[in-house]
């Protein structure tokens, strides 16, 4: 899976921009976007698989603080604000999208 | 009830879990854990909120669809992205065929008890379905049988007139072909008796919409309705002929039965 010959859906550029905006798990991004579970998360796997988002585990003593399991968290790479470039200049709208994340 | 459903989406999880390729499982099943626990805080507060997580477990099963199929593409870099998987597959009816032919014994108890269960249930339908399903033997596709008739304001079947069933024939253009059918009673006269004997007046078309082929003689033809009473024609059943009229002799084929 190459992400420069890849084409994506509207779907993974939703999520692309929400993680833009500081969605950084799967929840945060269904919530925002109103997309249903059985298509962010597959979604994430996708853009994970190519190359255009990266996943991190948060520390044990964060979760711990906050009493909650520890989350898996995304990112965009270098190639996803790429992409999300290209789409931003291809369809003006997405930027509009969502506002960005104001607490963590 | 929150707390309740939780439970219920966990316990989907760990069911789902088994589809996810064994190196990634842990944490895919730690992610979901803690997606649909805090999904269960938020929800929570809400009204009906044990509907949302229910809906958000749904997503469950199609992500660790993806996540394997995903591995199975991983899996195949290098080679054609296309033959890949259909190798491994012919790989495992390869290990499966040796496997059967490495215990002839269980295989033989597998088909012929499989073949017995599907030989007595094809029966068992058969039986069901001639008894219960197939009310008349003889007309051809019962499915597309269909009754039209006139309802009475208390919910009672209605007759209607000739020339109504002459409007619905005409232009009840859905159906390939449209009998009516009166029930009523008739005298008969056979063997220096006279008894009644229950029957139909019906349309000429009546057999051929049905379906139905006599046994001997000819059923209707369209000149028998082309004006009323000149020459009536009746059609009788097996019985009526065998019980009635024994003493006429069997109709050869082209006469009138």
């Amino acid at each position: 899976m190459r992400p420069a010959t890849a084409a994506l859906s509207y779907t993974g550029l939703f999520v692309l921009q929400a993680l833009w905006r500081g969605y950084r798990f799967g929840f945060d991004i269904m919530e925002v976007t109103g997309l249903a579970s059985g298509t962010v998360y597959p979604a994430l796997r996708r853009l994970e698989a190519l190359g255009f988002v990266r996943s991190d585990w948060e520390s044990d003593d964060r979760a711990r603080e906050q009493a909650r399991p520890r989350r898996r968290y995304y990112e965009l790479t270098a190639a996803g604000r790429r992409k999300l470039t290209e789409a931003d200049a291809r369809y003006r709208a997405l930027g509009k999208l969502f506002p960005g994340r104001t607490t963590t | 009830m929150i707390a309740l459903s939780l439970r219920a989406a966990l316990a989907l999880l760990s069911a789902a879990a088994r589809f996810v390729p064994a190196a990634v499982r842990s944490q895919w099943q730690e992610e979901w854990s803690a997606e649909l626990q805090h999904a269960a805080a938020q929800f929570a507060s809400r009204r009906f909120g044990a509907i949302p997580l229910f809906w958000m477990t749904l997503g469950v099963v199609r992500d660790a669809l993806v996540v394997r199929g995903l591995a199975l593409v991983r899996a195949s870099d290098g080679c054609s992205p296309r033959r890949r998987p259909v190798q491994g597959v012919a790989q495992d009816f390869r290990y499966a065929l040796r496997g059967l032919a490495a215990s002839p014994g269980f295989v033989l108890g597998v088909v012929g008890s499989l073949s017995i269960g599907m030989a007595g249930t094809g029966a068992a339908f058969s039986l069901i379905d001639a008894a219960f399903f197939r009310s008349y033997p003889t007309v051809s596709d019962q499915s597309s049988l269909v009754r039209v008739g006139a309802q009475q304001t208390d919910g009672g079947r209605a007759s209607i007139t000739y020339d109504d069933y002459l409007v619905v024939r005409d232009n009840f253009t859905s159906l390939s072909g449209v009998s009516a059918a009166y029930a009523a009673q008739f005298a008969v006269s056979a063997n220096g008796d006279a008894f009644s004997l229950p029957g139909s007046l019906v349309s000429g078309n009546y057999f051929e919409v049905l379906g139905v082929k006599p046994q001997a003689g000819r059923l209707f033809r369209p000149d028998d309705e082309a004006s009323a009473w000149t020459h009536p024609a009746v059609v009788i059943g097996y019985s009526v002929w065998r019980a009635a009229c024994r003493v006429i002799p069997r109709p050869s084929a082209g006469s009138s039965p």
